[in-house]
């Protein structure tokens, strides 16, 4: 029987684990202050989770939203706070300089729940949100 | 859309990611453009760990312009995660152009098709 080791050529130097566990802490730390900032309703504290850049994409209510994350602030401002949101944040993929998380979540502002994935970036060694596509659920 | 299942969107969503994988490999951006909404934006980082990107016509015009075609190019849908009118996606490629990739692509169902909206990338170390 071969002995359990890499082949000639196959070298252990490319054996590191390339992503470091505070990244993973760091990308749910970022989502963390956009649905805080959802559930205060403070469009400041979602705005600290997201590029300047970010853009955001979806349906809400059946109209079609796409376009600057400023949009986002904007439902925030109009909408105000959500004292029963419920969130779930997974890291569903991760690589030592972008991320995807999805967001589950429930009883936003205007009570209604959603799928989000957020795909982050880390520039100059801090992780920012830089898309948003979004499912919102029929209540 | 109880329970769904997404045999159908899966197998749409694999067919507009192949389109990318495809325009990719023969270095030709008329062919992976129908993947793309005309308002995606492409973003990653530079080797000075800088933001770089934008619209989407900036990857079609690398595309056309730095890329060659790379007939070894060799493309994995790793992941694909969908949820009603949202998905999102994970091309690994190995070999195209001298550069290995893993892309992240957020997606929209729009008037009853799939869309790129977002990507993000990451350049692995060449081997």
């Amino acid at each position: 029987m071969a002995p359990l080791r890499p082949l000639k050529g196959e070298t252990m130097s490319k054996n590191i684990k390339a992503v470091p566990t505070h990244d993973y802490d760091a990308v749910i730390a970022v989502a963390k202050k956009y649905v805080d900032g959802l559930r205060v309703g403070s469009a400041e504290s979602v705005a600290e989770a997201f590029h300047k850049d970010a853009v955001m994409y979806g349906f809400t209510n059946g109209e079609l939203l796409g376009g600057p994350i400023a949009n986002l602030f904007d439902f925030v401002k109009k909408n105000g706070n959500a004292p029963e949101i419920t969130t779930r944040l997974d890291v569903l993929a991760i690589t030592p300089t972008t991320a995807v998380l999805r967001v589950d979540m429930e009883k936003d502002a205007i009570g209604a729940d959603y799928n989000d994935y957020l795909t982050l970036i880390k520039i100059n060694g801090d992780w920012k949100v830089i898309a948003k596509v979004y499912h919102q659920f029929e209540g | 859309m109880d329970q769904p299942t997404y045999v159908e969107e899966y197998n749409a969503i694999v067919e507009v990611l192949n389109q990318y994988n495809e325009g990719g490999k023969q270095a030709r951006s008329n062919i992976m453009k129908p993947a793309f909404s005309e308002r995606a934006t492409i973003f990653g980082v530079d080797t000075a760990n800088k933001l770089t990107g934008g619209p989407i016509q900036g990857l079609f015009d690398t595309i056309d312009t730095a890329f060659r075609p790379s007939p070894n190019a060799r493309a994995a849908i790793a992941r694909i995660d969908v949820v009603g009118t949202a998905a999102s996606a994970r091309v690994d490629t190995d070999d195209i152009s001298g550069y290995r990739f893993t892309d992240f692509f957020n997606l929209l169902k729009v008037e009853g098709a799939w869309t790129v909206v977002s990507k993000i990338y990451h350049t692995h170390p060449s081997v």
